[in-house]
């Protein structure tokens, strides 16, 4: 963080219950600034969706990888990966945050992508946007791994639905 | 005792000035997510309680099983008929009432008095402190911000009742900076929270420091402290 690379996201109103931590990345996309107004608008409500995340509603959860296309946030195969997403679908387009959890209730959102980009579960794009989460991670934390868990508890203590 | 302080983010909208595109989108996805999180927590008393059951919910509210998942997976396609169908579904409809964001800008820092905290009785939402980080410059004037929420959840009605301050720091901007009080770590030392020797006690009284956080002196005055034993042991 006093590096400028990792920056912990307030919410816009209302109080932190689970830390997010962003990367430039994520915090440019967040908090702009935005040429297009109906671009600011579509971040605006992203910005309203990781604040679900952070202010501690409950958020409903994909049971496994790759499930539950609806859920709010799932783990992405293989598990091994230790990657994440959180889902921000309406309005289109839809984006995908990519991240890993640092501990539990700590997540750190790395990269982005719309997901009009990324193509089906299998393809390329998928892959690509994974390992560059880990990655981006590796530059982060070179020396610390992301938490690792069995079941969704272990990645969030509280307030979640599984879809 | 009840301080304030200006909530930035707001600002255009109590303001009168135009309010920002990411503003109103903002306040687009909030809304939506709020009735999405009300519906969630209902179905989730419920269900926990042996009430309903999504076929159930399904059934009364003549939908498939799976349109009842995805509606409780996200609230995309929501529309107000939705909403209100999800909550008769449940035998509920929804409270109303318009908050006014004036009001809301101003976020309000509640003191309570030690034997206010309800510690005995929900002692699972003690957080365990840590530090996050320290910033070798504000060092210099005491400026320290900690990580409070390390292994557990904190409801915000409780964060607020600590006495804890948020606010967006202008040097680190976006970055969020904690300031507890010291009613939050005597609460931590009565939960148990703290080691005996990080305990408040008379005769201890000048071995806390003071520590704030740029720009809050002014809201918290002589309130906030942080055990110097307990500083040495979070910086080593």
């Amino acid at each position: 963080m006093d590096e400028g690379r990792l920056f912990l996201l307030s919410p816009a109103i209302s109080l932190v219950v689970r830390p997010m931590f962003v990367s430039q990345e994520i915090k440019d996309l967040v908090l702009g600034p935005w040429n297009d107004p109906e671009w600011a608008i579509r971040c605006g409500l992203l910005r309203a969706d990781l604040d679900r995340f952070i202010t501690g509603a409950r958020i409903p959860v994909a049971a496994r990888p790759y499930q539950a296309r609806s859920a709010y946030i799932a783990q992405l195969d293989q598990p091994r990966d230790e990657a994440w997403e959180i889902r921000s679908r309406d309005p289109e387009p839809s984006i995908r945050v990519f991240g890993r959890f640092a501990m539990t209730n700590w997540f750190v959102a790395l990269t982005w992508s719309k997901r009009a980009d990324l193509e089906g579960p299998d393809s390329r794009e998928w892959r690509d946007a994974i390992e560059t989460c880990k990655a981006e991670w590796r530059k982060l934390f070179p020396t610390y791994d992301p938490k690792t868990g069995d079941n969704v508890h272990d990645y969030i203590s509280a307030k979640y639905f599984l879809v | 005792m009840t301080t304030s302080q200006p909530n930035i983010f707001l600002s255009e909208v109590v303001s009168g000035e135009l309010i920002p595109p990411e503003k109103l989108g903002y306040f687009r996805g909030r809304l939506s997510n709020r009735f999405h999180e009300i519906v969630l927590d209902l179905f989730d008393e419920l269900e926990r309680a042996g009430k309903i059951t999504r076929a159930a919910l399904a059934r009364r509210i003549g939908k498939a099983p799976e349109q009842v998942t995805r509606w409780l997976g996200a609230p995309g396609n929501w529309t107000l008929d939705t909403v209100s169908d999800l909550f008769l579904g449940m035998g509920y409809e929804p409270a109303l009432a318009a908050t006014d964001l004036a009001q809301q800008a101003l976020t309000e820092i509640v003191d309570v008095s030690f034997d206010e905290l309800p510690y005995e009785t929900n002692p699972s939402i003690v957080p365990a402190p840590g530090l996050v980080s320290v910033d070798p410059a504000q060092s210099q004037a005491g400026g320290y911000y900690l990580d409070l929420f390390r292994g557990a959840t904190l409801p915000a009605q409780s964060a607020a009742m600590y006495n804890f301050l948020f606010f967006e720091s202008a040097q680190w901007p976006a970055s969020l900076n904690v300031v507890a009080s010291n009613t939050y770590f005597r609460y931590l030392a009565a939960s148990g929270a703290l080691p005996a020797d990080d305990q408040e006690s008379e005769e201890e009284t000048n071995e806390w420091v003071p520590f704030d956080v740029i720009g809050a002196e002014s809201l918290l005055g002589d309130k906030n402290y942080l055990h110097k034993h307990k500083l040495q042991g979070l910086l080593q």
